[in-house]
């Protein structure tokens, strides 16, 4: 009990440091946010039914790290990729261990770019960027019923403004539950 | 004859009720030879609108291939050719003169204009042309086309029409807009609060096919300009988008990524029957017609970067048409004699305007910005409109193909303007 309040603490901390700082955000910046964004809210968002804490496969002491990586819901690429780096792995396979547990949830891999280069293409590009992400999960164990695809392109960036480190945040997959 | 820079700029106050805003239109000449003319002040009515003079003026003006007087150099302002002192005009430097008159009638107005050879001292057109009381810029822009025609040689781009999409941040909101070429007279066909991009025409101008996220993924709609009926075209799951008419306007190229992939697919707008013209892993979209209506350019990602290709309809595989102008061409439109290509290319200095000999492969690049996107042809050629985004904000460009480097800008006071496409001659 002493340590769940302990953890709840800190994540407090993070996220008033990291909202402190969202105006020159940085890639890891981001995930830190999207981290303290989004953990406590997780469950109650979207059309899934089954509580987290439900799984009888997840050890008890394992539940807190799984939900972390599960709270990143945003995959960031590399300029005219859809290769997905190995740093997003774990986050990956947590979001797959909770679908394989949960097969009624579902999930929309959301594929975005930076504005950079042609529309059309863009659009090409943020499908191929979900269709990574997807490629992946498929391979983790998730059913394709589970999954659904959509592109934007450059249209709906995260950020508004110029340079490599908006770029960076624009060239995602997002992960919506 | 040289000339310095110049800049015309005109405001224009839109009164359009969903469109009001200010739309500015401004002229860059380069120094290049260019065609001294005189485009002597009409003789009109009464509190008349505008002389038709000043937009003969101005689409001769952007067009890069004539320079005209200056009005206040001007040292008589006859208005038919009997009133022509050849010496007052051959002092000035000028080798061809437009002078014209507007009468009322009952229907509406009639111009009398004559294009003259100072030189020569002859007139080379003399014309009538009536129109309706709403058609003085119509007319204007005819008249336009004619001189163009006699001393150019070649067929204007006056009278034609262009689209684009408008995004207004503030209000979250798209509008797909049709104007004159000039800019004037611009007419929202189609709002929405998801994005649109990727307007065509079809070859008779009577509709626009575009990409509209409307139902929160993209499909492509064709509607019909005249009584605003849409037709939504989705092929199977993922992304359909890039539309494109054949020269017959029967066909639709577009992209689909039913298969995974994004590939090129036609779609016969007759029967809705698809048949699939690409298969590769890599990325293949904006997909254009060859004038011939024979083979298709696009982009495909398959060399690694975008690079664009040429597909026959014969089943023949594609063939790389890019080569050695760097990492990323993009976008790629064939120029009416299929000799050349306009397309986006990222270089050094960014994605610019580009224009590529398919057989030389040499190329030239039009723009000198970092954010261009979107070039279209003008029917003959002689002049390319895209979009340019600087300081956050986008507007759309003019630029003659000569290398003259006359430009014209539109920008509005408030959102962005891209996504252009000049559309047919149609008259």
């Amino acid at each position: 009990m002493m340590a769940r309040i302990f953890f709840f603490f800190i994540w407090i901390v993070i996220f008033v440091i990291s909202s402190g700082c969202s105006n020159n955000s940085s890639r890891t910046d981001a995930l830190t946010a999207s981290k303290a964004d989004q953990t406590n809210s997780f469950p109650n968002q979207g059309g899934s039914s089954v509580p987290l804490n439900q799984s009888g496969k997840i050890k008890s002491e394992g539940v807190e790290g799984e939900e972390d990586l599960r709270a990143i819901r945003v995959i960031y690429f590399d300029y005219d990729t859809a290769t997905i780096s190995s740093e997003f792995r774990q986050v990956l396979e947590a979001h797959a261990a909770y679908l394989v547990d949960n097969f009624t949830a579902r999930v929309v891999l959301e594929g975005h770019t930076d504005e950079r280069g042609t529309r059309e293409y863009n659009l090409a590009l943020g499908e191929n960027r979900a269709l990574s992400v997807k490629r992946q999960l498929s391979i983790m164990g998730v059913r394709e019923t589970q999954m659904d695809l959509v592109s934007f392109g450059e249209e709906r960036p995260d950020m508004l403004g110029e340079g490599e480190e908006v770029f960076s945040l624009n060239r995602r997959v997002e992960l919506i539950y | 004859m040289y000339f310095d820079l110049r800049k015309l700029i005109l405001c224009v106050l839109l009164a359009s009720q969903i469109c009001a805003e200010e739309l500015m239109i401004e002229i860059d000449s380069g120094a290049v030879e260019a065609l001294p003319i005189a485009v002597v002040p009409f003789e009109i009515p009464a509190r008349f609108e505008i002389n038709p003079s000043e937009i003969i003026k101005f689409d001769l003006s952007m067009s890069g291939k004539f320079l005209p007087l200056p009005e206040n150099s001007m040292i008589s302002n006859p208005t038919s050719l009997e009133a022509v002192n050849f010496k007052d005009w051959r002092i000035s430097g000028v080798e061809n003169l437009i002078v014209g008159s507007v009468m009322e009638n009952d229907n509406g107005h009639t111009i009398v204009f004559s294009l003259i050879d100072v030189f020569r001292e002859t007139e080379l057109i003399t014309r009538k042309i009536s129109y309706k009381f709403d058609g003085l810029r119509k007319a204007s822009h005819h008249i336009s086309d004619l001189i163009y025609k006699e001393l150019v040689g070649k067929q204007g781009n006056f009278s034609t029409q262009i689209a684009y999409v408008v995004f207004k941040a503030s209000k979250k909101e798209y509008q797909l807009v049709i104007s004159d070429s000039d800019g004037y007279d611009p007419r929202p066909v189609f709002s929405s609060g998801q994005p649109l991009l990727s307007p065509a025409w079809s070859p008779s101008g009577d509709s626009l096919a575009y990409v509209s996220f409307e139902d929160g993924r993209s499909a492509i709609f064709v509607q019909e300009l005249k009584t605003g009926l849409r037709q939504k075209i989705r092929i199977g799951k993922g992304i359909t988008a890039s539309p494109a008419f054949s020269p017959d306007g029967e066909k639709l190229v577009l992209t689909s990524s039913k298969d995974g992939n994004s590939n090129l697919y036609i779609y016969n707008l007759g029967n809705d029957s698809v048949e699939q013209i690409t298969s590769h892993g890599a990325i293949d979209t904006e997909g254009s017609w060859s004038p011939d209506g024979a083979s298709l350019i696009f982009t495909s990602g398959r060399s690694g970067g975008a690079q664009i290709y040429n597909v026959g309809l014969d089943g023949s595989p594609p063939k790389r048409l890019t080569f050695g102008l760097g990492p990323y061409n993009a976008n790629a439109e064939y120029s009416q004699d299929s000799q050349s290509l306009v397309l986006i290319s990222r270089g050094g200095q960014g994605h610019r305007v580009c224009l590529y000999d398919i057989l030389s492969k040499e190329w030239r690049f039009l723009s000198d910005s970092a954010l261009d996107e979107s070039p279209s042809f003008s029917p003959n050629g002689d002049m390319v409109i895209y979009s340019s985004k600087a300081q956050g904000s986008s507007k759309l460009i003019v630029i003659s193909t000569d290398g003259s480097m006359a430009s014209r800008k539109f920008t509005l006071g408030e959102g962005d303007i891209r996504e252009p496409a000049w559309g047919p001659i149609t008259d």
